[in-house]
């Protein structure tokens, strides 16, 4: 082999990392403690040193305002930064933080690693998508490519031989859920049909929902609160347990011996396997709601799914596998480790690539499959602009879908609209994300005004194109057909927009109905 | 063209008559040509119109036509010319003084503000030229929008200009004619529009009254609605004028008593309804909607309120449900019952409602990653009462 060929799991909780071996097989590269995952979590240490993995984990329970988890979840957020001796760390920064540790300890193994893959939710849009692309460039990587997880894990399970034909991967994370509707022909043609998700929905959430109940355990014996954030130790304490206790429940029918304590008092809690399933039942809905969009997309039944893949630690909850039982009728699958099928699906995926530039050097059959595997992967979002339409009788403003949610990529659409006035001289064009006919309810991703020669009638043709490629990143064209004015673009991701303020609850006089 | 289609055209070559008159030799011959070229050109164009029929295509509908055409004499400077024969109307109805312009809907035959305009371009052969009863187009009044509806009287004015300019006409003439238009005149449509804004004005206070008070976010959303509406007009100081005194005079009378907000909301929607206009409809409610989330806070009574005007103005549910979607979040309602609060139908089957809620989740999931947090915010909250309910099926 030239270069070892990688795929990276950056996960909510835990991120994995896998390299193809010279045999063609994806294997897990342990890190340099010797877990084969390592914690997404960054400890600042004073004095200025950064420790990843398990150790900030460890050290957040008594250290909790210097240790970043769960940044995934900020991807894409342009307003928050975490603080820490008078410097300012990005989500992008932290992720990249996370993969550095990763990379540099798979280093130690493999040696020099400049090419990696990359792994993202399905349901991450533009601005999570390029956040991750600059996380593993500032962590010294060069990008061959950045996929969505649950089709990862399909490649890992195509790549594994047992499974073929209509499968659905229930992707539930610590901090994300997605599933996909895969077509699994062989383990060189792997094709997604239809893909949801939730990156508001993880193991994550169910945490916070189980101390949210220890917590009203402890306010009814002591009658105070351990989530009160102004102490942050209890809090963090007060979640790790719980998180240890939904393990255990996975397990045992009940997690006894929840020790909680604070201010002199002690309380030795317990929940039964019951009760946590109340508690986390309105999560485990809505994963079961997405399947049925996902399902509907992929205009598939449930009878017509031959397989069950389940990815991802909160994918062990067993009414999470009870749900997925009564709904298709056959046990889920989980012969590939849950926590590791998305970061070795993601170093076939690079074996692939690098395969086909060049870059890999695998011998005889592996190197023919690697050169001849194809991966059909869809839009997780509709991609539009905004125009004139018309909704309930009255012409208003509409978004326009050009590329629409599941269309198989990479692809390339191209629509046509007419210039409203005469003597018309300038289009706004403006690039949309979302599903909603209503402008109001979709991001605008960029903007931009196409200038249009002056003197013309109304009706001239603005051809628009949209180009969706492989990496689930888009270019876009605006074109004046009878000018040949052109105007592309490179996304620029805005920033969240900010709360109007709210007004005065004055009563009304005369002079406040003067219309001006 | 379709006025050109069949044309009858006599052109008397009055020109060859110059050849003539430079070749007579006989005195009186050419004064006898010349007297008639002088004729000729003194008599201009007589311009005379018809009532006529159309028909869209084949079996379609009938529609009326004026049918118009010249005669008389044209001169130009040199010979053959490209010119343009253009055709003008207005409306005379009420003052030959001040005449009053005349719109057409059809945008090949009206100018960039929608006034009729006929421009054809035509090639005067000869250096005198004359027609008899050419027709020149067919003024679609159909298509007409005058000033008011019905019989108008209509001041047809044909010439010949120089082509691409209107400064030199080398002929001219006009008529007067009576044209039926059945389309609503553009002065009834403003005075209606004014009765509109003041009803829009009335209903839009006393929503805002109907929780018995009257706050000044509500009424500082109904002052940006008119002051928006109002940016657009250029001469709107009458209108801004009588909807200020409209809004004031029912401030008063519901202030004092003298009337009830359910009374003016039945009143209004009954005479918004009456005239049939989806639009005024539509943003009456949503202006109502508006005014009602305007304290962020909706009061039992005025979600009543919001009920009896979609009711009134019988407006579709699915307009209702999705303008209440872009004002009203659910932290507005003090209480509400879960399957009204995300708009399902009452009397859905468990499978449909199942349907009904995997779309709305569908719906509410992409706006969850909204940029606007108050949006994304919105979209949480739904997303756990569709969750919270897809739950008590299941159970069930």
């Amino acid at each position: 082999m030239k270069a070892p060929a990688i795929g990276i799991d950056l996960g909510t909780t835990y991120s994995a990392l896998a390299a193809i071996n010279p045999a063609g097989k994806p294997e897990i590269v342990p890190n340099k403690e010797g877990e084969r995952i390592t914690a997404s979590a960054v400890y600042f240490q004073p004095g200025g040193s950064v420790l990843v993995g398990q150790l900030a984990v460890d050290a957040a329970q008594g250290d909790p305002g210097r240790v970043v988890r769960w940044i995934k979840r900020k991807m894409g957020d342009a307003a928050w930064s975490f603080s820490v001796d008078g410097e300012d760390y990005s989500p992008v920064d932290i992720s990249a933080l996370i993969l550095k540790k990763v990379r540099q300890d798979a280093e130690a193994v493999l040696g020099q690693i400049r090419h990696a893959v990359v792994t993202v939710p399905a349901y991450f849009d533009e601005t999570r998508r390029k956040a991750t692309m600059d996380a593993a460039a500032k962590a010294g990587l060069e990008l061959l490519r950045i996929i969505n997880e649950p089709t990862a894990a399909a490649l890992a399970y195509a790549a594994d031989g047992r499974v073929r034909g209509t499968v659905l991967i229930y992707d539930f994370g610590g901090g994300t859920f997605d599933v996909s509707i895969v077509n699994i022909e062989s383990a060189e043609s792997v094709s997604v049909l239809s893909s949801e998700g939730d990156h508001e929905l993880g193991g994550y959430d169910l945490d916070l929902a189980l101390a949210a109940h220890l917590d009203s355990l402890f306010k009814e014996s002591f009658g105070v609160r351990l989530l009160d954030d102004q102490r942050p130790a209890i809090v963090h304490r007060t979640i790790a347990e719980a998180e240890r206790a939904k393990r255990r429940l996975s397990s045992m029918m009940t997690a006894p011996s929840i020790a909680l304590n604070w201010g002199g008092h002690v309380l030795n809690a317990s929940v039964d396997r019951v009760a946590f399933e109340r508690i986390i039942k309105d999560f485990v809905v809505r994963t079961e709601m997405l399947i049925d969009n996902a399902l509907s997309a992929a205009k598939v039944t449930p009878e017509q799914i031959d397989a069950v893949i389940l990815v991802g630690g909160s994918t062990r909850i067993p009414m999470v596998q009870r749900l997925l039982r009564d709904k298709f009728h056959k046990d889920p699958l989980k012969h590939v480790n849950p926590d590791e099928a998305v970061a070795l699906g993601a170093a076939i995926q690079s074996a692939v690539i690098m395969q086909g530039r060049g870059l890999l050097d695998l011998p005889g059959t592996v190197g023919e499959v690697l050169k001849r595997t194809r991966l059909q992967d869809v839009t997780n979002h509709s991609f539009g602009t905004i125009s004139i339409g018309s909704a309930f009788g009255r012409q208003c403003l509409r978004n326009s879908i050009i590329i629409p949610k599941n269309t198989p990529i990479p692809c390339s659409k191209t629509d046509e609209f007419q210039t409203i006035v005469a003597g018309q001289t300038d289009a706004r064009c403006q690039i949309t994300q979302g599903e909603d006919e209503d402008p109001e309810f979709v991001n605008t991703i960029t903007e931009g005004v196409l200038e249009l020669p002056p003197g013309r009638p109304a009706g001239c043709t603005i051809r628009v194109t949209y180009s969706y490629d492989a990496n689930g990143r888009m270019a876009c064209e605006f074109l004046d057909v009878e000018s040949g004015r052109q105007k592309r673009f490179e996304l620029d991701v805005r920033g969240p927009q900010t709360h109007r303020k709210s007004q005065s609850d004055e009563r009304v006089n005369f002079d406040d109905l003067v219309i001006e | 063209m379709e006025a050109f289609v069949g044309i009858v055209v006599v052109v008397i070559l009055i020109a060859v008559i110059r050849g003539v008159i430079a070749a007579a030799t006989d005195r009186v011959q050419a004064a006898r040509a010349v007297r008639e070229v002088r004729k000729a050109i003194e008599k201009g164009l007589a311009v005379s119109c018809r009532d006529d029929v159309i028909h869209e295509k084949e079996g379609g509908r009938a529609l009326s036509v004026v049918r118009v055409q010249v005669s008389g004499a044209i001169v130009v400077p040199r010979a053959p010319l490209a010119a343009t024969l253009r055709v003008r109307i207005i409306d005379i109805t009420d003052s030959t003084e001040r005449p009053q312009p005349l719109f057409c809907v059809i945008p090949e035959m009206s100018d960039e503000d929608g006034l009729y305009r006929f421009d054809h371009a035509i090639t005067i052969p000869y250096h005198c030229s004359e027609v008899a009863n050419m027709p020149v187009t067919a003024l679609p009044s159909f298509a007409l929008v005058g000033p008011k509806k019905g019989s108008r009287r209509v001041r047809v004015v044909v010439a010949v200009t120089e082509a691409g300019t209107d400064d030199q006409v080398f002929a001219a003439g006009e008529t007067t004619v009576t044209i039926k238009l059945d389309t609503t005149g553009y002065l009834e449509i403003a005075e209606r529009t004014k009765a509109r804004e003041k009803q829009i004005a009335t209903l839009a206070i006393a929503v805002s009254g109907s929780d018995g008070h009257f706050d000044k976010r509500e009424s500082a959303v109904i002052r940006r609605f008119f002051s928006e509406r109002f940016a657009k007009c250029e001469d709107s100081s009458e209108r801004r004028r009588g909807v200020t005194e409209t809004l004031q005079q029912t401030l008063d009378q519901m202030q004092s008593g003298r009337a009830s907000a359910s009374e003016l909301i039945a009143q209004l929607c009954a005479e918004l309804a009456s005239d049939d206009d989806e639009i005024v409809q539509q943003s009456a409610y949503e202006l109502c909607v508006q005014v009602v989330a305007a304290d962020e806070a909706v009061d039992p009574r005025e979600s009543r309120c919001l009920k009896l005007v979609a009711e009134g103005l019988r407006l579709p549910r699915e307009f209702v449900q999705a303008t209440h979607e872009r004002h009203l979040r659910l932290a507005m309602f003090d209480q509400i019952d879960d399957e009204q609060s995300i708009g399902m139908p009452a009397g859905m089957t468990r499978e449909e409602k199942i349907e009904y809620l995997n779309g709305e989740y569908r719906k509410w999931r992409s706006r969850a990653t909204h940029k606007d947090p108050k949006v994304a915010a919105e979209a949480s909250v739904r997303l756990e009462r569709i969750t919270k309910l897809r739950g008590q099926l299941v159970d069930a």
